[in-house]
Parts: C-alpha cells; sequence; structure tokens
C-alpha cells in the first residue's frame, strides 16, 4: 500500500496521574512501532520522561515539553509533519486537537488530525454533548436535569424513576451528591443541595448505582468494517467506578440477547460517529429486566483497551495505527497467530480478572478508602485462568505478593454487624470483605442484595472458601487438588491446612493466549499459567529449540506511589538491550498498562504474579540461563536466592544487596568503615538533597549525572523537584559525591545500577541511603544526558566492565542546557488528603522541563506539571513557624514583581517588620472575611502553606489547601518551592515565547 | 460447580482418550467430535440442528452462567454430546442449571477436561469421531461403536414431516423454504421483509416447488455432508431452472453448488465460531460471520461461466459466497444475522431485490 503520510505527530498524554498510568504510553508506544515499520517519520511530544514513546528507538525526534496547544503548534512549526495523531494521549491529546482544529490552523499548516476527529470528540467529552448525541443515535442516555424548585425536581424524579442523585448544581465547594431513593428523602435532600449551590439549583440525574457495568470495545476502520473486541465485567455494579473494580473479561453474566444487544449498540455508536479507530462504550445494565444506558462514549486509547489488548492478545493501539494510515482491518495481519487479521475477533478460551490497587496508605489515616463514581486506585494487575477462580486468585496476588490470598487477617476481629456495614460501603478491602462474609456462612443470596455484586461472582467466592473449609478440614490429596486448581499456592495450602510440609505435590502447566481459543497455532508465545494437562510452554520450547542464551525479566507488577512507571521503562529497555546483544528474552508481568506486558516487548512472554512459586514454576519450564531482577523492585529480587538454589545466574541486583542497602544499621556500619559521613539515625539532618544513580562494573564507576533537590532533603527524593545540572553545589561539595560514590561501589562491588542519596548541611556532604533497585530519576537523566543508562546498566550486571562501554568513568560531563523533573500529584482524587510533603512519598507522576537556563526549565516544569502559571494577583502566605524567617524574602520577591500578599496575622507582622508590605488576613477561625474568602473569590493567584497539619495550631489549614487544589489554585508546600516560582518568574519575563526544541 | 464425583472420559477413534466430570446424563454417546469457539450462545448451540449428530465441544471456558429458563430452553437438542471446560451451577428462582438440563433431555455431557489439548487434536486431525462415556473397562468394544459410527439420513430425521405456512404481513413474496434442518431464527429474516413462507419437507421436488408458484426459494442450511443427498442435490438443479431467485445458506449453498457441477471438499479445519471474517470481493467489506461447517466449496472448481466467488474467508481463502450467473441467486457459507445492525443482514435484502427484479 502507498503510504501518503511522511511524518506523524505523534502526542502523549503527559504526567500519571490517578486513573491515568502508563496505559497511554503503551498505547503511544504501539503507534509509533506501526508508524516507523510504514516507513513514517515519527515525532512525539510528551512532557512525562518516564515514557517509552519518548526514545529514540521509537520516535525520530523527540519534545519532552508541556503538553498544550501552544507547545504543540510549535512543534508542528518546527517539524512540519503531514499528520497528528492524539489517541494515545487521553483526554490532555483529545483536548489539545481541538484547539488545534480551530480557525483552520491545520489546514494553512498542511497538516490533518488522524484517529479521533474534532465533531466526534466534541460530541461526547461532557455529559450534555454525549446526551444530545445518543438522542440523534436512538441510544438511551442517562437522564438528567437541572431543577430550581423541590416540585421541578420530583416531576423530573417521577419521570426518569427513583433513585436520583442530587447534587448542587455550581457549587463554590464541589460538596458531592446523594442518592434519593423515594419523594421523600429528595423533599428532605433538596434543600440542603439547593442550598450548596450558588444559584440554588440542584443537578439531578437518573441514579443506576445498582445496575451491572459494562464496557465494549470496537476497531472500525474507514470503510466502515468494525468489530466488537471484548467486553468487561465490573464485579462492583455502577456505582463503583470499574477503575476500582474487579474486572473480568469477557462479560460473565450475560444472557446471549444482552451481550448481544450492547454489542450491537457499540458496534452502532462506531460507525453512528463515524470513528476510525477504537471506540470505548460503556454501559449500565439493569441486572434482571435487560435495559440499558449508556453511559460513556469514548474515541480514545485508555486503560480498558489496553487491558482489553492484553487479554485477548489483540493489540487495540497498533490496529487503531493501521487504520489511521487507512488500511483496512481485513488487510492488519495478527501478528500472534501470523495467519489470521485484525478482522478475526479474538475467541477467548479462558477468563482474565484485573484487580485494582490503592496507594491509600502513603496517605496516612485520613485518606478517605471508601469507593464511589471517581476513581482512586493508582495501579493494577491481572490474571488470566482457565476459571474465574484462579484468574481472580492470582490477580489478587499479584496486588499482594505478601499477602498471597484473598483472606485478610484483621477482618476476622470485626463483628458480624461491622462486617455488613462495611459491605454497605464499598472500600478498597471490598473483595476481601465479601469473602470473610462468605466464609462467615453469610448467604449469597444476602449478600447479593446486600452488595450488588452477581451470584455469579459470589458462587465463584463461595468455591474458594469451601476449598479453604476443606482444607482446614484436613489435607487429603482430592483437597489438595481442588485447591491448586483454583489458584491456591502451597504456601496458603500449607498455611491454611496447619501442615509443615506438603505431601502432593502438583504441576503448573501453561496456556497460550492466542486470540483463537487454539483454533491456529501461534508464531508468538504468550503463556499463562493453569493446571491443564499438557504445558503449552514446554510444548512450544521442544518444538523451538533454545539457540540463544536466554534472560528472564522480572517486572515490578502493579504500578503504585513509589513503584511508578519507571521500572516498567527500565525493563522495558533491558529487554531490547538483551535483545539487541544477541539474547533471547522471557518477560514475566502482571501489570495490564505496563509496556513489557506488551507481547512484542520480549520474544515471550508470561503474565503471572510474582510470588515464589509463581516465579519457580516459569523457570522449571523455561529454564532460563540468567535472569535480571533489579528492575522488578524488592518483590522481584527477593527471589534471588530461590533462582540460585535452582542453578539460574541472578545478574545484577539480588536479595544480599538489596538487604544490604536496606538495613540502615548494616549500611551505616559499611559507610563508618568507609569513612563516608552519614545521617545516622539519632541526627535529623535538614539540608539540602542531593542524589545521584551511579553505573558500575564492581570496580569502576560512571556518574551520568548529580541531581540537586529543590526542597529540603526531609521530603521524599520522589516528591522533590530535582535539578539537572545542579544550580547550587559547590564544585567541592560535588567532588565529595564522587568521592563517596567510588568510596561504596567499590566496597559493594555491585555490578549494575546504584542510587545514592545525599543530604548537603553545613557545607558537609552526608550519605543518608542507597537502594540497588531504584529506577525513578534515570528516565528523567536518561533523556537530560542522552546516555542510555538502562543499556549500560544491563550490559554492566551481564559482566561488561565500563571499559566496554567506553563512556569514561567517573562523573559524566554536565550538558548546557538545564534540566527539571517535577514531581505530580493526584491529591484532587483523593478526599481527605491533605497537600502536605514529608517522608512519604505521595507523587504519582512526573514530568520534565527543558531549558536554555534553569529558571526556563523550571517554568516549564511546572508549566508541564498543570500549575496554572499567573502573573498577576494574590499570594496568601501562610507558614509554619520554623519557615518564618524564610517566608520574608518570599514574600519580597513574589512582590517585587507586583503580586498582592497575603498573610495571617503573625506572619504579616513579622513581613510588615521587614519592610514588606502584606495585608493581614483573618484565619478560617477568626470570622469572615477570611483566607477562605480569598480562596472563594478567586483573589488568589498562589497559595504558601506549609503548617504541618499535626503540628498546626489551626486545623483549618488542611481545608484550605484542599479548597485550593480543587479551584484549581496552586498550593506550594514548601517555602523552597515557592521561592523556586518566584524566582522563576522573575527571569521568564511574560512575554517571552516558550523556548521549544527537540532532545 | 458441584463436586462431581463420577468422572468420564471423552475417547476418540485413534485412542487418544481426556479425563473430566460427567455432566448431565451419565452414559455413553457416540458422535462427530467438533469443537466451536463462540462465547455465549450454548443455547442456540445446543438445538442448531447443523450439529446433528456431532458431539460440540465448546472452547469458552464459563457455560451456563444464566442457567437454562423457560425463555432461554431450547425445543430440541440437536447434539449428541456437550463437552466444557466447566458450568455454573447458580441459578435463579426457577431456572436449571446446565447439568439439570442435559439430565432432563438425556444428553451426555462432559466438563472438566484440558480444552485446549481436545481443540489441538481435532485442528490436526480434521474430521474425528468419538465417544463420551463413564466406562472405559472394555476400550475394545467402546472403538468398535465409534468406528461404525455415521451420520446418516440426517436431514431425512430433522426435516419436516409436513409442508408448514408461515404468514407475514404484508406478504409481498411467497418463499419456498426447502428444510434440511436449520435454525429457525433466520426466518425472521424473511418475514420480517413481507415474505410469506412455505417451510418444505427436503425431500419435496422442483415440482412440488414450482406447483407453488413461489417468488424465491430458499435452500436451508443442515448438518452433515453434503454428499450424502444425491437426491436432493439433483431437485435443487431442477429448480434453477424454474426462472425463480434463489437464495441458500450453509448445506443448501454447498448443494446448490454440487448442483451447478462445482465440487466439495472436506477443510483441513473447519469453521466453527461466531467470528469468521469474511470478505466480498464486489464491495470490500468485512463481514463478522457465525458459521459451523467442516465441508467447503472446493474454489478451483467453481466455474467463472457459473458463478463468481464473491465471498471469501479472509484467514484461508476458502469460499464464502456464490454469487450465479446461469440463472438470479446467490449463496452463503455462513450463518446470517437477522440483525438488522449486523454486517451480514444485507443478504435477505439482496435476496427481496432480487425477487422484485425478477418481477419486472
Amino acid at each position: 500500500m502507498k503510504q501518503p503520510f511522511k511524518k506523524i505527530l505523534v502526542i502523549g498524554a503527559g504526567p500519571v496521574v490517578i486513573g491515568q498510568s502508563s496505559e497511554f504510553d503503551y498505547a503511544g508506544m504501539q503507534m509509533c512501532r506501526v508508524l516507523k515499520a510504514a516507513g513514517i517519520q515519527v515525532v512525539v511530544v510528551n512532557s512525562n520522561p518516564a515514557t517509552v514513546m519518548t526514545e529514540h528507538s521509537l520516535a525520530d525526534s523527540v519534545y519532552i515539553e508541556p503538553l498544550n496547544s501552544e507547545v504543540v503548534k510549535k512543534v508542528i512549526e518546527l517539524e512540519k509533519p503531514d499528520a497528528i495523531l492524539a489517541t494515545a494521549g487521553g483526554k490532555t491529546g483529545l483536548e489539545i486537537c481541538l484547539e488545534l482544529s480551530q480557525n483552520g490552523y491545520l489546514e494553512e499548516h498542511g497538516t490533518v488530525l488522524l484517529g479521533a476527529q474534532p465533531e466526534v470528540i466534541k460530541s461526547v467529552h461532557n455529559a450534555q454533548a454525549l446526551q444530545s448525541m445518543l438522542k440523534r443515535a436512538d441510544e438511551p442516555y442517562l437522564p438528567a436535569e437541572i431543577a430550581g424548585s423541590e416540585e421541578e425536581a420530583v416531576a423530573f424524579a417521577e419521570e426518569a424513576g427513583y433513585p436520583v442523585r442530587i447534587q448542587a448544581a455550581f457549587s463554590a465547594e464541589g460538596g458531592g451528591s446523594a442518592v434519593c431513593a423515594d419523594q421523600a428523602e429528595l423533599c428532605a435532600r433538596f434543600p440542603e443541595f439547593a442550598g450548596r449551590s450558588l444559584v440554588g439549583q440542584v443537578l439531578l440525574q437518573k441514579c443506576v448505582d445498582a445496575y451491572k457495568e459494562i464496557e465494549v470495545a470496537v476497531v472500525r476502520d474507514v470503510d466502515g468494517n468494525a468489530i466488537s473486541v471484548c467486553s468487561t465485567e465490573s464485579m462492583d455494579t455502577v456505582g463503583v467506578h470499574s477503575g476500582d473494580s474487579v474486572i473480568v473479561l469477557p462479560a460473565q453474566t450475560l444472557t446471549d440477547a444482552e451481550l448481544l444487544m450492547l454489542r450491537r449498540a457499540a458496534r452502532k455508536i462506531t460507525g453512528y460517529l463515524q470513528i476510525v479507530g477504537a471506540c470505548l462504550v460503556r454501559f449500565a445494565l439493569h441486572p434482571t429486566n435487560g435495559r440499558y444506558f449508556v453511559l460513556s462514549v469514548e474515541p480514545e486509547l485508555n486503560r480498558t483497551t489496553a487491558l482489553i489488548s492484553k487479554a485477548t492478545g489483540y493489540p487495540i493501539a497498533a490496529v487503531c495505527a493501521h487504520v489511521a494510515l487507512g488500511e483496512r482491518l481485513y488487510e492488519i495481519p495478527n501478528e500472534l497467530t501470523g495467519v489470521t487479521t485484525a478482522a478475526n475477533e479474538p475467541a477467548l478460551d479462558y477468563c482474565a480478572v484485573r484487580v485494582p490497587k490503592w496507594s491509600f496508605e502513603q496517605f496516612g489515616d485520613s485518606a478517605d478508602r471508601r469507593l464511589d463514581l471517581s476513581m482512586k486506585a493508582t495501579g493494577e494487575a491481572f490474571a488470566i485462568g482457565t476459571g474465574f477462580e484462579l484468574a481472580l486468585l492470582k490477580a489478587i496476588r499479584s496486588i499482594h505478593p505478601k499477602t498471597q490470598h484473598i483472606g485478610l487477617p484483621k477482618l476476622r476481629m470485626l463483628s458480624d454487624e461491622e462486617l455488613e456495614a462495611r459491605l454497605r460501603t464499598p472500600d478498597n478491602e471490598r473483595i476481601f470483605t465479601v469473602y470473610e462474609s462468605i466464609k462467615r456462612g453469610v448467604s449469597l443470596h444476602k449478600l447479593h442484595e446486600t452488595t450488588g455484586i452477581d451470584l455469579f461472582f459470589l458462587s465463584k467466592l463461595q468455591n474458594i472458601a469451601d476449598a479453604e473449609a476443606a482444607l482446614r478440614g484436613g489435607l487429603t490429596e482430592e483437597n489438595y487438588r481442588r485447591a491448586k486448581h483454583l489458584g491456591f499456592l502451597d504456601s496458603v495450602i500449607l498455611a491454611v491446612s496447619g501442615k509443615e510440609t506438603l505431601p502432593y505435590h502438583a504441576a503448573h502447566s501453561f496456556n497460550t493466549v492466542d486470540t483463537c481459543a487454539a483454533e491456529f497455532d501461534v508464531r508468538k508465545p504468550y503463556f499463562y499459567s493453569a493446571w491443564d494437562e499438557e504445558n503449552e510452554a514446554a510444548m512450544f520450547l521442544r518444538e523451538h529449540p533454545q539457540q540463544r542464551k536466554k534472560i528472564l525479566v522480572v517486572g515490578a507488577g502493579p504500578t503504585s506511589i513509589g513503584l511508578g512507571t519507571d521500572r516498567d521503562y527500565a525493563a522495558y529497555f533491558a529487554l531490547q538491550t538483551l535483545h539487541d546483544f544477541g539474547f533471547e528474552t522471557v518477560m514475566l508481568n502482571n501489570n495490564p498498562a505496563a509496556n513489557t506486558t506488551d507481547f512484542a516487548a520480549a520474544d515471550k512472554l508470561y503474565v503471572d504474579p510474582i510470588t515464589a512459586e509463581d516465579v519457580q514454576a516459569v523457570c522449571e519450564t523455561e529454564k532460563p540461563d540468567g535472569v535480571i531482577l533489579a528492575f522488578g523492585g524488592g518483590e522481584a529480587v527477593r527471589k534471588s536466592e530461590l533462582l540460585r538454589e535452582m542453578g539460574i545466574t541472578v545478574y545484577g541486583a539480588d536479595a544480599e544487596a538489596h538487604r544490604l542497602t536496606k538495613n540502615k544499621i548494616a549500611f551505616f556500619d559499611i559507610l563508618d568503615k568507609l569513612n563516608i559521613r552519614h545521617t545516622s539515625n539519632r541526627r535529623v539532618l535538614i539540608g539540602k538533597g542531593a542524589e545521584v544513580d551511579v553505573l558500575t562494573d564492581g570496580a569502576d564507576f560512571l556518574i551520568p549525572g548529580i541531581c540537586e533537590h529543590i526542597e529540603k532533603a526531609s521530603v521524599h527524593s520522589g516528591d522533590s523537584i530535582s535539578v539537572y545540572p545542579s544550580v547550587t553545589l559547590s564544585d567541592a561539595e560535588k567532588g565529595m559525591i564522587v568521592e563517596y560514590t567510588g568510596r561504596l561501589v567499590r566496597e559493594l562491588g555491585f555490578k549494575g545500577l546504584l542510587n545514592i542519596q545525599f543530604v548537603i548541611y553545613d557545607n558537609a556532604v552526608y550519605v543518608s541511603s542507597a537502594s540497588v533497585v531504584a529506577t525513578r530519576n534515570i528516565p528523567f537523566l536518561s533523556k537530560a544526558t542522552a546516555l542510555p543508562i538502562i543499556e549500560f546498566a544491563t550490559r554492566l550486571m551481564l559482566g561488561e566492565t565500563l571499559s566496554d562501554i567506553g563512556m569514561g568513568t567517573g562523573l559524566y560531563k554536565e550538558p548546557e542546557k538545564s534540566f527539571v523533573r517535577v514531581p505530580v500529584f493526584s491529591f484532587e482524587q483523593l478526599a481527605g488528603t491533605d497537600v502536605q510533603l514529608g517522608g512519604e512519598m505521595q507523587s504519582t507522576g512526573e514530568v520534565m522541563g527543558v531549558g536554555r537556563s534553569f529558571a526556563e526549565a523550571l517554568l516549564k516544569g511546572f508549566i508541564a506539571s498543570g500549575m496554572r502559571i499567573k502573573r498577576t494577583g494574590g499570594v496568601l502566605i501562610s507558614v509554619a513557624d520554623s519557615d518564618k524567617p524564610a517566608s520574608v524574602a518570599l514574600a519580597a520577591a513574589f512582590q517585587k514583581q507586583g503580586f498582592k500578599v497575603y498573610a495571617t496575622s503573625n506572619t504579616a507582622k513579622l513581613l510588615n517588620a521587614n519592610h514588606v508590605a502584606a495585608n493581614a488576613v483573618r484565619k478560617m477561625h477568626e470570622g469572615a472575611p477570611n483566607t477562605l474568602t480569598l480562596i472563594l473569590q478567586n483573589r488568589l493567584s498562589y497559595l504558601v502553606s506549609t503548617a504541618q497539619p499535626s503540628s498546626a495550631k489551626n486545623p483549618d489549614e488542611v481545608r484550605i489547601r484542599r479548597t485550593a487544589l480543587l479551584r484549581r489554585i496552586p498550593v506550594l508546600p514548601s517555602v523552597e518551592t515557592a521561592a523556586a516560582l518566584a524566582a522563576c518568574l522573575a527571569e521568564n519575563s511574560a512575554a517571552e515565547e516558550m523556548f521549544v526544541e527537540s532532545l | 460447580m458441584k463436586q462431581q464425583p463420577q468422572k468420564a472420559y471423552l475417547v476418540l477413534e485413534d485412542g487418544t482418550q481426556f479425563e473430566g466430570l460427567s455432566m448431565g446424563k451419565v452414559g455413553t454417546a457416540v458422535g462427530e467430535v467438533v469443537f466451536n469457539t463462540c462465547t455465549a450462545s450454548y443455547t442456540s448451540l445446543l438445538s442448531d440442528p447443523t450439529y446433528y449428530g456431532q458431539i460440540v465441544a465448546q472452547t469458552y471456558p464459563l457455560v451456563g452462567n444464566r442457567g437454562i429458563s423457560a425463555k432461554n430452553r431450547t425445543s430440541d437438542i440437536m447434539a449428541n454430546g456437550y463437552i466444557v471446560r466447566e458450568w455454573c451451577d447458580v441459578t435463579e428462582e426457577g431456572e436449571m442449571t446446565l447439568d439439570e438440563y442435559l439430565r432432563s433431555r438425556g444428553i451426555v455431557g462432559l466438563c472438566g477436561i484440558d480444552m485446549r489439548r481436545l481443540t489441538r487434536a481435532l485442528r490436526e486431525k480434521g474430521y474425528v469421531k468419538g465417544a463420551i462415556t463413564d466406562r472405559i473397562d472394555d476400550m475394545d468394544a467402546l472403538m468398535e461403536q465409534i468406528r461404525a459410527y455415521t451420520i446418516s439420513g440426517a436431514v431425512e430425521a430433522i426435516t419436516v414431516r409436513a409442508p408448514q405456512h408461515l404468514d407475514a404481513a404484508p406478504a409481498n413474496f411467497r418463499v419456498c423454504v426447502m428444510d434440511y434442518g436449520f435454525p429457525r431464527e433466520i426466518l425472521d429474516g424473511f418475514t420480517t421483509r413481507g415474505c410469506s413462507l412455505d417451510i418444505l419437507p427436503a425431500f419435496y421436488s422442483a415440482d412440488q416447488v414450482r406447483a407453488l408458484s413461489p417468488d424465491g426459494i430458499f435452500l436451508s442450511d443442515g448438518p452433515a455432508d453434503p454428499d450424502d443427498n444425491p437426491a436432493f442435490i439433483r431437485e435443487i438443479a431442477a429448480m434453477t431452472k424454474l426462472g425463480v431467485p434463489i437464495f441458500a445458506v450453509g448445506l443448501g449453498h454447498q448443494m446448490l453448488a454440487l448442483a451447478l457441477g462445482a465440487q466439495i471438499e472436506k477443510m483441513q479445519q473447519g469453521h466453527r465460531g461466531s467470528n469468521q471474517p469474511v470478505l466480498c470481493a464486489n464491495t470490500n467489506r468485512l463481514m463478522v460471520t457465525e458459521q459451523n461447517h467442516g465441508y467447503a466449496v472446493r474454489s478451483e472448481s467453481v466455474s467463472p461461466d457459473c458463478a463468481q466467488i464473491f465471498l471469501t474467508n479472509v484467514n484461508d481463502g476458502s469460499v464464502e459466497g456464490l454469487l450465479y450467473r446461469t440463472f438470479p441467486g446467490f449463496s452463503v457459507q455462513f450463518t446470517p444475522s437477522t440483525d438488522a445492525a449486523s454486517s451480514t443482514s444485507w443478504v435477505f435484502d439482496r435476496f427481496v431485490q432480487m425477487m422484485q427484479e425478477a418481477r419486472k
């Protein structure tokens, strides 16, 4: 086929936040690969450095820039692409598309939008537009209305049918919603919600919380050929966001007629919108009467399309790229089978279960762990099984490798009443609560009534509980085998049955994910563990004798705060390096949003949990020569002893090295021995933070770069703004960092990548910690230095030396440009959390700012992180006592640029005494008008608020910060961050155009 | 799933054995063993006459999740046996589980086997006979029973005994439906387009059809080997000379091709599932089709003077549809859906159009 396009711009999705993980990078990566294979030049723009799509192996030119239409336009003007593809850019990408499509800009620049078209985006991007589109398409939508009086509200509810959801229309502070089951309740709640509205109105919507939630993905080509790839079903009803629910593929509890009806509706909507690409339609289906509503229509690639791609072996994003180029579904070969095409709807002979992972523990006890219509999970894992129980148990232990089972000990302490109360209000331990109830003998029908969970799912949990009860009654070969087939680990069986050793053994088998239920022989090996008679992975090995040395890379599983997408990035490039250096590669991972669970990332893919038994099973069949655990984090490296016992070489970080660095006492002993100053437990040093990632062959070392942190060292390094090259470190300090690094690597004799954290206090350098599994800074540093750090690390792990690599040793030369890594938080999505930084990491993602100067890079980093930069207006400074001295210079800096400075009484006095004019504002408890009023009246451009909630004399501080956050006023939780912002605003004039350049 | 103490087996004619658990009636059932990759439609699967005499293995692993209620209960089970990986024992009030249902209908079933191993065995061996049984103590006798098994007289056994009439309002066309044993759902495609139907026994002759002076003739799908039915094929050949548009599906399509001198071959890999992609050479339109057949029209045997191969299978290039040149008519290998939103319902419109043109 003749290719009409020579150069295509692919827009990424930006930083990881709750509801938006690496699935967009996975989609972008597939698209780039397809485009490159078609001989097209690929230009990528993204603000998130921890992405695979922004590496030069996938894109010809890469722009790490803030994602907004202004920047994208500059890129278009620089690169002059023939076409733009934003389907992998999430909501951000679609918004940019809409802006580009205005005022004839695209026509003027001779470029076209592929994938989701502006008319389509407009017709689905908000509730009203969606409603009117569905009306035109003659598909059922959720009735909604704004009511100004009780009578209007009741009239609406009578027509739509109870229950209805009520919320304040145009409210200042959000204020949540309530479900009214009948007229009495509606009338009782009306005044409350109308009162919260600025205009005395409420928004009413038919409530379908108790309906089943079903999603159907459709792919359509330019000729209108369409197939529905797969359906998904949430175990929880619509009232829990599907991102927070256990999901099974394909849908399990629908009748034939219902499934056909929804698939048909999804295809119809896709056709009605003339979508060329993918379309995900989300339905609410009544549990018994067959009635349905369309909840959302998404013309972009997202978490669900990624999950469906992985669970079916049908790569939706790659197919989207093909159809965007004008290819027909039947012209696109299926890479898994080699004989079928994208026109084949996948046929599954298994089911896949996806379980969400939350990171509430990072936010302390105040975080609200209840689940509702907005998503709160930060990651997910999936597993495939020939039965639901097997898939579910595997997915659950992929999320909780330590627990290994669906049980949660602390729930045993709850009374029956407490347990039932928890069932009525879904929270992040829902599946465990339901299981505990089943174990206590609560009838499935009663559970169904309480939770709305379909009997099918409950009966599967009952099967697991029955098997567990049988084991508890005594271990026999029969109930051992039954438990294994349902997915129990040997360790769980031992614990439940109270035995020391197992007299039985069951051999795992591996089945193939082939999109065709074994109808055709496969070309690409993608396996999951099962308990069938024939081990297909072993059969594949017999038919394809090993030619090259084989390395298994163990992944990190689900993403969570602190276990970011950087690990997936690292594992992906480790696989690529191994491949390039002539190894056969095998991947084991279970995160559906990951790049490494793409079946093309390695020569072979296993999707399974990462517990000892699961890893052992893979290795017994696959018999790799070596394994790399370092990019799987702590959980993975703990398997090193087991693997060595099996005779497998462990390359890079292992359990011993990990323990050594994690164990503070042992680690500080080493530092003492090496005469390295360190932050022992007794001293708290509030100094400046710095870190290095060092490449080492055990003797020599190469430091790609020293990064400096803007916030104090007491803030978790992952939540700190990282600057490279450092701005304030002296040559002597840098020299000391290099010196200490050298001493440490020689002592540890470790091969690969080591991260060392430093505190600079009173002109002296201290080591605070080190890690052999940290990769957080690597994508950023790799891009800033243009060094393929993961490639080097992988080669060093396998035994090459730094002189083989030939990039020198010591500290690598520093670039002229400046780079900053700015953390991105998801506080908005998590009720009850406070915008304060501390020892626990809280950021979900990161962006990178690139500039000719530090100030420019930082400003771009702030913009890319989503901060609304303003150059006028008010700045409220409300700081902890320890920050008071620093607040003077800060206030002066803002004032100098024309900002109006506000401060609470004491701080204002201090500022005024130091000749900084500050307006005193009352604290909330001192009566109105006060700090909250400032926020609600939109008089603030920035809020600097550093009081710790625990030590704050005024607990209202938390409320102030959250209110500002929800109104999108930048909240600066440290004086250092605020000072850096003030400085970079001063150095970058508003008139200056943003500097945009490819890496 | 409840604990099923009773073991049961599937034995193939080459001696391959699969061990599982009994489902439905306990006993022995012999038949041609075929797999189907469709997802959920077990209720229609079991009653589909094209499975007559066959033991159906459904590759989709979790079957019967919604139970069998009066609403989706099928009239007659055509398959000789049913194999699934796992059936679900949860039912609502008034529903039967798949197990209870099969038992009530006297159908022998099997569950809990390595379905992928079976699918591979069937895929590699092509046409395979076998038996589900609870007893493997006398293998010789069982193997003899399997080897002796043939599906014969399938069409005669399930075709209507006497003509049936189905009215449509308004009735613009009269269509004779030759019943070779087919799922009745397809008839909606005609009645909703104003065709009144005369459903005729398979043994009806072309003369008997002509006596009804139809506007069109529909040759239905049906079970088994098209070569088994030479008498029907002779009559079909005569029907093509009546000057009446003919539309044929599945077995009807194969017999029509045979009647016009083309040949039929046993496929290395049959098409059994609901996701077979079919492409139209004239419009470049893709269809996602439901199929269940192990024979196909040999493409080299289709004379271009006689018919155009206008539909082909995207996966293996096999013949999926013929557009005839010697008389007004066309035939397709797949089972078209009557759902107007589907990619295959156009066949009914095309047929009606042909009948309209024939009137002019």
